[in-house]
This record gives C-alpha cells, sequence and structure tokens, in this order.
C-alpha cells in the first residue's frame, strides 16, 4: 500500500485531505505542487492525473482521485472500519454528511476561490465571492447554532464526520480575505471543538495558539 | 493586531502576534521573548469597565445618554445574532412589537438604552442591541426565566425570521436611496 498526496501547502483542499489523513493516522507520501507558478503544475504528468491541473489529488495504490470532498470521503470508507468519518450504514445520518460535503463544494467554493485570488493578488473585484461566502458562512452557524440546542456538537453525527473536515477550511481560514469570525459565535466553538480531533494539524492562516 | 485574536492563559490575555501578556488592569505581566524581564508600567492597554447582567455584558461605550446596565435578572440564554441593518431601524422595528407585561396592547418596553423587552408567545423575550456599525448590528438574545431547548429553538427561528424582514427592508431602502 503506498498513498501519494499531489499536494500545494496553502490549499484549502489539500488541508483538507491532509486532515482527514492525519486523522485516520494513515501515512502518506506528498508531491509538492505550486499552483501559483502555472507552467510548472501543467507538465504531462499531472496532466495525466488531472486533466484540469489542479490539486488535490490523491493517488493509492494505482486509483487516481480528484476533488477534495470525493478524496476524503474515500478515506473513511476505505481506511475507518468503524464508519464513523462516513456513518455509510445509516441511510439518513449518510444522506447528511452528503449533503454537507456537496455544500462544501459549492456554496462554500467562493470563499476559496476569493481566498487563493487575495493570495496571489489576482487583480478581480472580490465583493461578489465575499458576500456568498458570507451568506455560506451564516448558514453554517445557523445549522450549529441549532444542532447547539440539543447537545449536538458536530454538523451531523454524534462525532465528527468527513462533512466536518470539508466545511472546517473555509471558515477557519476566511481571516485572509478579511471576514472575521465575529458574527458565528457556534462556528467559533465548532472550530475549537475541530481542533481536538487527534491529529489535527494547522496551516499558515490557522494560528497555532488558541 | 487585535487582543480579540489573542488566547486566555490563567487570568490573562495572550496576544496572538508576540504572546505578550495583560492582566485584567491591561498591565502587560509578560514578554515571552524577555522572559527574565518585569515589563515596564508603560506598556499598557486600555481596560474598560464590565458588567454581567441578564446573561450579557455590559461595556460602556462612552456615547451621551448611557445609563447603568440593567438589573440581572435569571434568564435562559439564545443565541447573538448579527443583521445587516441599521441599528436605529432595529430597535425601531423591536419597539414596535408588543411588550411582555402588557396583554399585546402595547408597545415593547425599551428597559435600558440598549436592552428592549417583548412579549412573544407569553415569554418575556430580553434583546440587548449592540451596534456595530452604520449598518450592521447584533442582538444578543435571552428569554427571562429557565426554558428548556425547545424554547431556545424556536426563538433562535424566530430571530432568524426577524434577521431576514430587517435585512430584506435594508436592502429596498438602500435601492431607493
Amino acid at each position: 500500500m503506498s498513498i501519494v498526496l499531489y499536494d500545494f501547502a496553502l490549499d484549502e483542499g489539500c488541508y483538507k485531505v491532509r486532515l482527514m489523513l492525519s486523522a485516520l493516522g494513515i501515512g502518506y507520501e506528498t508531491v509538492a505542487v505550486d499552483v501559483s507558478r502555472r507552467t510548472e503544475q501543467r507538465t504531462q504528468a499531472l496532466l495525466r492525473l488531472d486533466p484540469r491541473g489542479a490539486v488535490p489529488i490523491l493517488v493509492d495504490s494505482g486509483l487516481v482521485l480528484r476533488e477534495p470532498e470525493a478524496i476524503i470521503a474515500y478515506l473513511a470508507r476505505r481506511y475507518d472500519p468503524m464508519d464513523h468519518w462516513l456513518p455509510a450504514d445509516d441511510p439518513a445520518l449518510f444522506g447528511q454528511v452528503m449533503m454537507w460535503l456537496c455544500f462544501a463544494a459549492d456554496a462554500l467554493r467562493p470563499a476559496s476561490h476569493v481566498r487563493l485570488q487575495a493570495m496571489f493578488e489576482i487583480d478581480a473585484d472580490l465583493s461578489a465571492a465575499k458576500k456568498a461566502a458570507k451568506a455560506a458562512f451564516r448558514i453554517m452557524d445557523d445549522h450549529m447554532t441549532a444542532r447547539e440546542f440539543d447537545g449536538g456538537e458536530w454538523f451531523v453525527a454524534a462525532t465528527p464526520t468527513v462533512a466536518d473536515i470539508a466545511l472546517f477550511p473555509p471558515i477557519a481560514l476566511s481571516r485572509d480575505v478579511g471576514i472575521e469570525h465575529d458574527a458565528c459565535p457556534a462556528l467559533r466553538r465548532w472550530m475549537r471543538r475541530i481542533r481536538t480531533i487527534p491529529g489535527f494539524m494547522t496551516i499558515p492562516g490557522i494560528p497555532d495558539y488558541y | 493586531m487585535r487582543l480579540s485574536l489573542g488566547f486566555i492563559r490563567g487570568d490573562q490575555v495572550a496576544c496572538l502576534y508576540h504572546g505578550w501578556h495583560y492582566d485584567a488592569a491591561g498591565q502587560c505581566r509578560y514578554i515571552p521573548a524577555h522572559p527574565q524581564l518585569t515589563p515596564p508600567e508603560t506598556i499598557r492597554v486600555q481596560a474598560f469597565e464590565t458588567a454581567e447582567r441578564s446573561g450579557m455584558i455590559w461595556v460602556p461605550s462612552g456615547g451621551p445618554g448611557l445609563d447603568e446596565p440593567p438589573a440581572d435578572r435569571r434568564v435562559t440564554a439564545v443565541r447573538s445574532i448579527t443583521i445587516d441593518c441599521e441599528p436605529g431601524m432595529a430597535s425601531a422595528y423591536l419597539l414596535a412589537m408588543p411588550s411582555a407585561d402588557s396583554d399585546g396592547e402595547e408597545a415593547a418596553r425599551r428597559v435600558s438604552s440598549s436592552l428592549i423587552s417583548i412579549d412573544r408567545d407569553g415569554d418575556e423575550i430580553l434583546i440587548g442591541l449592540q451596534p456595530l456599525s452604520a449598518d450592521a448590528c447584533v442582538l444578543h438574545i435571552v428569554i427571562a426565566g429557565e426554558h428548556d431547548s425547545a424554547s431556545r429553538k424556536r426563538i433562535s427561528g424566530w430571530a432568524q425570521a426577524l434577521r431576514h424582514i430587517l435585512e430584506t427592508s435594508a436592502a429596498r431602502s438602500g435601492a431607493a436611496a
């Protein structure tokens, strides 16, 4: 068994995959890809793995997977014998996990794009994407506010799932584009819980101390 | 670097940037890069007088007409909800709602300059109104007395509907202006 992650250290999607690998205690190798340099990432070898030349890409014993939400769902299904991270046998829980994974891939993409654009100083009007990101964070905060009234600590289940992993980086890194966390008190509490997951690690933009 | 981004260590707040520790009076007590040094008294941040009442922390805003924090009551916390509308519009809307100490005939009561009491299906809801800017405010919402999670959830849902109404009319008046 050998797992290789094509990785860009500052990318949120890659961070999701590293968080999942670390929480599952899986060893892996990384191939560093700098997406800020347009030429390097579009080498033929990389384009064979992902026609878009994007990261993360996970290669596990010949299987090639793209899209961070799909990768972490695969890792949970493949390497978590308890099915805690992806409750596949409970259709209701499974459906809710998938719903939040889709939310992470759809509603939270503006948050990821706006951050990369701000980081690489790409000249663009970011106000619409920032507004969309704030609206998505609000939906998450309303959800966790309601969950907490019933004693819920995680987005879907009694223990963290891949949904929590997929939703964490965009809000945790939102200060990079000037979106503070003051308006999301329930998410602030949830983000502190995320930090207690064994194997949790930070990336630039997420403080080591809290 | 705002101290609110820092972290609490014991009874001191530590700045995220270089880890300088400050005590409750605002005096710097510890500089990690110079652990032997007793920080001079001149290294000090502004401290604010605070009071904890009815589940909320009250700070003098320095504005005119500020009164004492309201009396402390037994309450059940609901949530703090941020609303993108003019603070004056939020208080005007809330003050037009029924009050708790009438049978729905009288308008809501202003308990203090920034605390409003309203009646909602027989529950008394206390709302601390915190202006953030010219077009945003936070409503700190509690229910008087002891309540279960069903009540908290119901009032939280009501607050979300209220947010929607206020932001929709704020957008309308913004577009009209």
